[in-house]
């Protein structure tokens, strides 16, 4: 032990005096500082929209109360009325985009039929979105280890080509322990840079410490911990230096460029999504098609879901508002076994990218800062069923003023239904072991293969 | 130059890492190319599929008032472009369905990105992604040691000696590696073809054709200029090591780093307006006072026009004539508003445009897009049109509300031709790229001029 330490510390006093690697570390930090700062203005832009909202929501009120000067019919009303939701990015979010950039941020829910009012986008450049974003995450996953793999390629090369290593065995040192002190030594360095950057990025995006955060830390620790592991397998497999740069770099291109592509592309065949459409086009045929039919066919579907309601008088006439709902609610209702299909499907998609990329670790870090950042898939569904259960609390409301044709004056206005952003914790954290198992792993095979016949 | 052409091929395809390497990425593209392909006929299916529905139903309407069917609109939809199998572009990215319904310009819906896991950030997998980031990378590991390595191991200065000129030298070995690099973009190429031999209406083959033998050129071109920038670092490095180091941080930075970092480049400097800020101001502008007076003021003309005091008394439907007052004051906004957000869009790409003076991957990624259908161009091209079609529908609607006084006879649902999309064909698709596609040219000759310059170091 106290001859490992020994050579870690000759380590750290050869790695200060090595050019490259500050000059690696220093890239790493300037990549860092752009990603951050991209990420501030894009926070910066998210709760600017979201705090503009009632501002919004207040200009539209007055023009509503205009319209229904002194009273109006209370169906009319909320016919009229958009009602904001919105889904704040934490500030974690600034730092890792995952999908937040092509989900809407905030949607206007009318009292309507709510499946054709989720899917709509927020406006943006389809072009510039499918380059992806330059953020703290992909700075992480992609090029940290990255600047790992130029650090220690050629932690046993470099030595062999110099004839060290005969020395080395003489003196009964072990390679293992050799090589265990330069990777440490440098994946530390590594590891500090991220971790200096990180907390640089907590203070400029006032990221709260929560587990959250701490989460991320310790993802991006066990990320470059898994990385370290592939690391050492590099080092030992190639004979020389030029070798093992090349193997480094095949290696980073499969595991941060071809896998995850492979990944999505082998997802996206084997689960493809596509009801999203169907479901809108569907629930607004269903909601046209009862135009054309007896009034009173479209109430008995709507009781038979809502029977609280049967109570109320016959719809009679051409028009009225409680029918008019009824027939939006029954529309919705009639694509309610689709549109949890739907979403399960996607949640499917979620549950199986993560399976599937345990043994792409630069995939499942992306992963892991997206999901605890609140910007993955499942942040995003998660935030649709606030939109449903808010459109739920907007039907208790309306619904006996609307039954009972109430007229609502202005002042009734304020006791509106709002939204309220109480955004849950994710379900369950998606585990770090993963990773730590990789990195043992490639660390077992690293060992092995230095014991083997070859060395 | 022939025999060193010749000698540099022989040696290339006798080596074990190139073969390995190269067959690996032709299958990657071909795996990729074909499972693009399968999405392209599944999406095509599925749109034509839906299509059919919504023309049957919009068909089937009977008895219906125009205007009632003019608010239970139509989905106009795109479908996808031969050519995505080899480069999908934007295609994940827009919604390739408009709701087409009275009085409202909508967005485009459906985008099958917003159904992807945050991992699609990585980027998709497809002959393109191959082509713009891995064939360089290959160029490179091939090329770096070309004079570097030949001058470490001291056989440069034997082949001077022998009186080979430096110019003959470059030529040749450029030649040989083009010659093997032909072998791993001949399979893409031909994918591309084959995808629009096989896959493009009839009226369209012989432009998607073209379109996939430009697509080709301009990947060679593109590789063609890291070929020579390979050669030129190649020459000037002092080891194998250093050409090797410098080149990979230029793909790095170049062909990785930079197009992400110009896109959140572009969206900062030319911020997209928030949702809310648009819908409200459209919105404000639909609903300004101002338009009802000009329509009160047309009926006031028409009712003296026809000698009558009330509109009942009118021999025209009047709702129609209002409701078709109101399309045209709306079409007007809408133009302005779109404009308005889609330039915007376009100086967000010109941003990205400009990062081709730093790296040729941005031209490539706009030049490739585009002549593959799929960049924001052509996106904008369906919108424009499937908002004509919109407003050549309500038109239609309208004016048969306004002529149906006194009659009750169903509309003839047929007169309503179903929506097509027509691409815009390959010269008006290049319009906008000529910056990118000189661009591209540029670095190709400027590399090529670098590379003849390195040469006087042979020697040194």
């Amino acid at each position: 032990m106290k001859a490992f330490l020994r050579l870690c510390g000759w380590e750290v006093r050869h790695l200060r005096r090595d050019r490259q690697a500050w000059l690696v570390c220093g890239a790493l930090l300037a990549a860092a500082v752009v990603a951050i700062w991209t990420g501030e203005r894009r926070l910066a832009r998210n709760h600017a929209e979201i705090a503009a909202l009632p501002g919004h929501y207040a200009t539209h009120l007055e023009a509503i109360a205009k319209q229904f000067t002194p009273q109006g019919d209370s169906g009319y009303i909320a016919y009229s009325t958009f009602f904001p939701t919105h889904h704040a990015m934490t500030p974690l979010a600034g730092l890792a985009v995952g999908v937040r950039d092509l989900v809407p941020n905030v949607i206007w829910v009318r009292l309507l039929g709510l499946e054709g009012q989720l899917y709509e986008a927020d406006l943006g450049n389809p072009g510039i979105q499918a380059l992806g974003n330059f953020d703290l995450a992909f700075v992480l996953c992609a090029l940290a280890p990255l600047a790992l793999l130029v650090l220690v390629h050629d932690a046993l090369t470099r030595e062999r080509e110099s004839g060290r290593f005969p020395l080395l065995a003489a003196q009964g040192g072990s390679v293992a322990a050799l090589l265990a002190a330069r990777i440490g030594v440098r994946g530390l360095a590594v590891a500090l840079t991220s971790s200096v950057v990180f907390g640089f990025a907590c203070v400029r995006l006032n990221v709260p410490l929560t587990t959250e955060s701490l989460g991320w830390l310790a993802a991006a620790w066990v990320h470059l911990a898994a990385w370290a592991g592939i690391a050492a397998l590099v080092a030992v497999v190639a004979r020389t230096p030029a070798a093992s740069l090349a193997v480094a770099l095949t290696v980073w291109v499969v595991q941060v460029v071809l896998l995850p592509a492979l990944l999505n592309l082998g997802l996206a065949t084997a689960l493809p999504v596509r009801e999203g459409l169907e479901l809108t086009v569907r629930q607004r045929q269903e909601i046209h098609s009862a135009w054309d039919k007896p009034r009173g066919e479209t109430m008995d579907k709507f009781f038979v879901q809502n029977p609280d309601w049967s109570g109320t008088p016959p719809v009679t006439g051409r028009f009225v508002w409680k029918w008019y709902y009824a027939m939006h609610q029954v529309g919705d209702e009639s694509v309610a076994a689709e549109s949890n299909a739907y979403r399960e499907n996607l949640r499917a998609r979620q549950r199986i990218t993560a399976r599937l990329a345990w043994l792409v670790p630069s995939a499942y870090a992306q992963l892991l800062f997206s999901q605890r950042a609140g910007s993955d898939l499942d942040a995003h569904l998660a935030y649709l069923d606030r939109v449903r259960a808010f459109h739920a609390e907007m039907r208790t409301y309306f619904y006996p003023m609307v039954f009972a044709e109430r007229n609502l004056t202005p002042a009734a206005y304020a006791a509106f239904p709002q939204f309220r952003a109480n955004v849950p914790p994710p379900p369950a954290p998606l585990p770090l072991w993963p990773l730590l198992i990789l990195a043992a792993g490639s660390a077992a095979l690293a060992t092995r293969h230095l014991r083997g016949p070859t060395l | 130059m022939l025999p060193i052409a010749r000698h540099t091929f022989t040696e290339l395809s006798r080596d074990g890492r190139f073969r390995l390497n190269a067959a690996l990425l032709v299958v990657l593209s071909v795996v990729a190319g074909l499972a693009g392909w399968q999405q392209v006929r599944a999406l095509r299916a599925e749109a034509a599929a839906a299509a059919a529905g919504e023309r049957g139903r919009w068909l089937d309407q009977g008895n219906k008032n125009t205007h009632s069917a003019a608010h239970y609109g139509v989905y106009a939809f795109k479908e996808p472009r031969p050519l995505a199998v080899v480069d999908p572009g934007v295609q994940a990215y827009l919604g390739s369905t408009v709701y087409l319904e009275a009085h409202k310009q909508n967005e485009p819906l459906y985008r099958p990105a917003q159904d992807g896991t945050a991992l699609q950030r990585f980027g998709d997998l497809s002959p393109a992604l191959v082509g713009q980031a891995l064939l360089p990378l290959l160029v490179i590991l091939l090329g770096f040691a070309a004079f570097a390595g030949e001058r470490e191991r001291g056989t440069l200065r034997q082949l001077l000696a022998l009186g080979v000129r430096p110019v003959d030298l470059l030529l040749g070995k450029a030649l040989g590696f083009t010659a093997a690099l032909a072998l791993v973009l001949a399979p893409l190429a031909l994918l591309g073809i084959a995808a629009a031999a096989a896959l493009a209406p009839a009226g369209q083959r012989t432009d998607e054709l073209l379109r996939a033998l430009a697509w080709a050129a301009a990947y060679a071109v593109y590789l063609g200029a890291f070929l020579f920038l390979t050669l030129a670092v190649s020459a000037l490095a002092r080891s194998p090591r250093t050409a090797l180091v410098v080149l990979l941080a230029f793909w790095l930075v170049g062909v990785v780093a930079l197009p992400r970092a110009l896109s959140d480049f572009g969206r900062t400097l030319h911020p997209t307006p928030s949702s809310i800020a648009f819908r409200t101001e459209l919105e404000a502008a639909l609903g300004d006072p101002h338009g009802r007076e000009t329509l009160e003021a047309q009926r006031v003309a028409i009712l003296k026009q026809y000698g009558v005091t009330k509109t009942q008394d009118l021999p025209v439907n009047w709702s129609g004539i209002a409701l078709q007052f109101g399309e045209e004051r709306a079409n007007g906004l809408f133009d302005r508003f779109y404009q308005n957000l889609w330039s915007t869009l376009v100086a967000q790409d010109r941003i990205f445009q400009l990062g081709a003076l730093l790296s040729p991957a941005p031209a490539l990624q706009l030049v490739s897009q585009a002549l593959a259908g799929n960049d924001t161009a052509q996106h904008f091209a369906f919108l424009t049109q499937a908002e004509h079609h919109r407003r050549e529908m309500q038109r239609t609607l309208n004016g048969a509300l306004r002529d149906s006084k006194g009659s009750t006879a169903a509309f003839e649902w047929g007169k309503i031709p179903p929506f097509v999309f027509n691409p815009p064909p390959l010269t008006t698709a290049l319009a906008p790229l000529l910056p990118s596609l000189g661009f591209l040219l540029a670095w190709f000759a400027v590399t090529a001029l670098v590379a003849l310059a390195s040469l006087r170091r042979l020697r040194a």
